[in-house]
């Protein structure tokens, strides 16, 4: 991520299909760890993956770019948080993590790339001292389609996005496959600028 | 469902048109700030045959207006008054959609009027020739924004038209002939739209504003030219 980019999210300081923001603190904050690794599972289970930043405040109603200290920043490397990767979501999951610094605080930003082949579980699960179930074994995580935040697959509606986000994953590979052995397919895989503008207005004006 | 939902949905039942401003290119995020949207609109709004399009107000910048509502990446707005019925909503995309009313159709008692519309459909067309202009005047104002791009798209639908009789709502001209549009719905431009450069619009609104009025009314089997649609339309 840019940081341009890094700002642009930071302006508009709101969560959305592909962004979520979580508390500071450093990886061995096993609570704060979970619900990290919670919204890496609705992001790798998402359509184009999304972005997790930590070091964002919450308490208050709206999203505070509080930040975290850098020694805090740093335990969140790549081969750390792959290692815990590894140990709570199956198949692995393609992430990047860098550290951005804004406004004299430290931040990280985890870059969540969308499933490789087959949507992805959570290998183990954890409840919170409150009680809360932030992961359950063999569960699947999604980002909501009304709300912007990470859910466990519960509904029906749900179950379906996810065959078919890994269908058109399928598709998209054998197009390229094929295009690679000098077919060329009929149409563009990716949607034109004109279906995107269209998708985007479809609840509201037919 | 919410004030704003509703009137949208309110102009769905009858003929009402579907304005699409855009830039000719996708950015989810070419607005960065969700609060600016409403502004964005506010600042590019056109005052014309008097009332606003799109309808706006001061008061709306107020996120517990009833007449505002916004999603995670737009912002929409709704007026109903007076048979003014418009909702429209922005994405940050710089995407912008007009729903919009034909004024006829929500006129219960049509004030000084001596020869009354007939019965049925009817579709105004010193309003439509107004509404026109408006699209391009704001599509070009907000073509120079933040939500604008070097080349921008400007559609027009109007739909349930079919029926509908063409009539004069301007009373210091003369009436109409019998003018009925044959169509279920009417498309402009039809078939995929041709992105218009940006200094092209900006430049001269009113040429376009001009050639989809006279697109409308050939439709309607009224021959019209560019020319004298252009003549009507500066009267606004």
């Amino acid at each position: 991520m840019t940081d341009e980019e890094f700002l642009l999210i930071a302006g508009r300081a709101r969560e959305s299909r592909n962004i979520e923001f979580k508390s500071g603190g450093p990886i061995r904050n096993d609570h704060l760890l979970r619900k990290v690794l919670r919204a890496v599972l609705g992001m790798t289970n998402n359509q184009d993956g999304g972005i997790v930043i930590l070091g964002v405040d919450e308490n208050l109603g709206h999203a505070e770019f509080v930040g975290m200290t850098s020694e805090d920043a740093q335990t969140w490397s790549q081969d750390s948080f792959g290692d815990k990767c590894a140990n709570w979501v199956d198949p692995a999951v393609s992430v990047e993590i860098e550290m951005k610094r804004y406004l004299g605080r430290y931040f990280v930003v985890i870059e969540v790339a969308e499933f490789f082949e087959s949507p992805v579980f959570a290998r183990k699960g954890y409840q919170s001292p409150q009680g809360d179930m932030v992961l359950r074994e063999g569960a699947l995580y999604v980002r909501g389609v009304r709300k912007p935040e990470t859910i466990e697959v519960r509904t029906s509606e749900e179950m379906r996005r996810l065959p078919s986000l890994a269908l058109e994953k399928r598709l998209a590979e054998f197009y390229r496959l094929t295009a690679k052995a000098g077919y060329i397919p009929p149409g563009n895989v990716h949607p034109s600028d004109e279906e995107r503008f269209a998708k985007q207005v479809q609840d509201f004006s037919k | 469902m919410t004030l704003v939902q509703t009137t949208a949905e309110k102009i769905k039942t009858k003929v009402d048109w579907a304005i699409t401003v855009r830039p000719a290119d996708f950015d989810e995020v070419r607005i960065p700030s969700q609060s600016s949207l409403f502004p964005l609109v506010y600042d590019a709004a056109v005052s014309i045959h008097g009332r606003m399009i799109p309808a706006v107000d001061a008061s709306d910048f107020d996120e517990q207006s009833h007449f505002t509502t916004q999603g995670s990446d737009w912002v929409q707005s709704s007026s109903d008054w007076n048979a003014n019925l418009q909702s429209w909503r922005i994405y940050q995309s710089g995407q912008f959609v007009l729903l919009l009313a034909v004024r006829t159709d929500w006129v219960e008692n049509p004030v000084l009027r001596q020869v009354p519309y007939p019965e049925g459909k009817t579709f105004p067309l010193w309003d439509s020739m107004a509404t026109f202009v408006a699209i391009y005047e704001f599509a070009a104002r907000l073509s120079s924004t933040i939500a604008g791009s070097s080349e921008m798209v400007v559609t027009t639908s109007i739909r349930n038209i079919q029926g509908a009789q063409l009539v004069q709502d301007n009373l210091r001209k003369t009436s109409l002939r019998h003018y009925v549009f044959p169509e279920q719905s009417y498309e402009y431009p039809s078939g995929k739209a041709t992105p218009i450069a940006r200094e092209a619009l900006l430049a001269n609104p009113r040429q376009f504003a001009a050639e989809a009025g006279n697109d409308l009314l050939h439709h309607f089997g009224f021959k019209s030219t560019v020319d004298s649609v252009a003549l009507w339309q500066s009267e606004f």
